[in-house]
């Protein structure tokens, strides 16, 4: 429960960034995508086998798939593949704050690399590298490294939600033992 | 780890879902799923616009206004001046609906391809990944909107309805580059002669759109104006679409690529216009 609701805010973040900073399809001025879902996501990821790993990324996935009116499922399999990798770059680094940033910020710049491939091999866009680059991937990466630091401090509160939760498991527990001493 | 059978059944499922839509995408570009998530984007977008988009717009609206404030006896001078130009243009404007019915009646017309009303909506959704180019208006069949009207802002064509619900409407933008989102279009040469044109694909770099002559005799130049012909049969003619910023000999030799700056502010869709084509042949 306490990972939806994690996911949940995170996904509201991203509404209210969004509505905050409009999008240029054009590309004419710069295009800062909020990546909060993602983030969340990758942290969810991280604390899970990578079954429940690719279950919870599919997920997430198909969600922000439907929320920007997307016609197929790429975001779904962009957030798989992104998630395999990161489980992979994971055990070189620790769970310090600037390691994390470090980590979710490597792991956005790759799936907007992809998604700009997906574009390429589509035909959809005719968009040169120096181009995305400047428009839409540097812009989108300064913007989330602010948003990191948000979605790591929401995770901090979800961690001390889910082991107070487990302590007042443990105390009712031991309660019970108690009755029959 | 090892697999238990119903987490094999899951990923198995997950992998197929996938794999059928990447298929569909690049195939026929329309996947199942889009009937699918309308129906539920339709109650999902008007929650979003009420709750988060529409006080977030309202509050930063009304800051820009207040820092717009020391501009708002210049403003006001300009728009002045502009009022005094509309009596005298809205004057001719009606002679000129009163002449084309006259000639209309004369050739027994019942419509030509430059009628159209507009449906005015507003722009409640529109994703910040802009690779679909989709956004979401609040005008639907109740309106009277269907789907491949015309949708313009108050500068030029913007794009097109793509699907249509009771109370909104897909708008799919001319950014995108899609074989079935190709405009017929004219290039106003001199008074009396025009070129036409396809209008493509939109490039990123050059950020204009590029249109494709059809009769490479023409002699285009920058700066002439572009709309649409009205020959595509699914747009009025006359919708403004921008200026030629440039032109391309391609290298065969047997054909051109202009280039046309947008004349619609694409980062800036509030509030746009649905276009209803008027006549019995478009439906």
């Amino acid at each position: 429960m306490n990972d939806l609701i994690f996911l949940a805010l995170c996904f509201l973040l991203d509404f209210v960034v969004e509505a905050l900073f409009s999008s240029d399809p054009a590309m004419v001025g710069f295009i800062a995508v909020p990546s909060c879902a993602f983030f969340g996501m990758l942290l969810l990821v991280r604390g899970k086998n990578w079954v429940n790993g690719i279950y919870w990324a599919f997920l997430v996935g198909c969600c922000s798939d439907f929320f920007a009116m997307n016609r197929s499922l790429d975001l779904a399999l962009l957030f798989i593949l992104s998630a395999l990798i990161m489980r992979g770059w994971e055990k070189h680094l620790s769970s310090s704050l600037f390691e994390q940033m470090i980590l979710l910020l490597s792991t956005l710049f790759i799936k907007e690399a992809l998604l700009y491939l997906c574009w390429l091999a589509g035909g959809s866009f005719q968009m040169s590298l120096m181009t995305w680059l400047l428009h839409r991937c540097i812009p989108t990466i300064l913007l989330n490294l602010v948003l990191v630091v948000v979605v790591l401090e929401i995770m901090d509160w979800k961690q001390e939600a889910d082991a107070r939760k487990e302590r007042n498991k443990r105390r009712e527990e031991s309660l019970f033992w108690k009755k029959f001493k | 780890m090892k697999l238990n059978r119903i987490q094999r059944i899951l990923l198995g499922c997950i992998g197929a879902v996938l794999a059928f839509s990447l298929i569909l995408n690049m195939v026929s570009g329309n996947s199942p799923l889009v009937s699918v998530s309308h129906e539920g984007y339709g109650f999902f977008s008007m929650l979003k616009y009420s709750l988060i988009d529409y006080p977030i717009r309202s509050l930063t609206e009304g800051f820009s206004i207040l820092g717009r404030m020391w501009a708002l006896e210049e403003e006001n001078e300009i728009l002045r001046q502009q009022i005094e130009g509309v009596a005298s243009m809205q004057a001719r404007i009606e002679e000129q609906q009163r002449q084309i019915q006259e000639l209309k009646e004369m050739s027994d017309l019942r419509s030509v391809i430059s009628d159209y009303q507009t449906i005015p909506a507003t722009v409640m959704t529109r994703s910040a990944e802009t690779w679909n180019g989709m956004l979401t208006i609040d005008a639907g069949s109740a309106e009277g909107v269907a789907e491949n009207y015309a949708v313009i802002s108050t500068q030029g064509l913007i794009g097109k309805v793509t699907s249509v619900s009771e109370h909104q409407s897909v708008v799919r933008l001319l950014t995108v580059s899609d074989h079935s989102n190709k405009v017929s279009v004219k290039i106003q040469i001199s008074d009396g002669v025009t070129a036409n044109g396809i209008l493509e694909s939109y490039d990123f770099d050059e950020q204009a759109f590029i249109v494709k002559l059809l009769d490479s005799n023409n002699t285009v130049t920058e700066s002439m104006k572009v709309t649409t012909s009205g020959m595509g049969g699914f747009f009025p003619s006359g919708l403004f679409i921008g200026t030629v910023s440039r032109v391309e000999e391609l290298s065969n030799a047997i054909g051109m690529d202009v280039y046309v700056q947008p004349a619609a502010d694409f980062s800036d869709l509030d509030y746009v216009y649905v276009v209803k084509r008027l006549g019995d042949d478009y439906e």
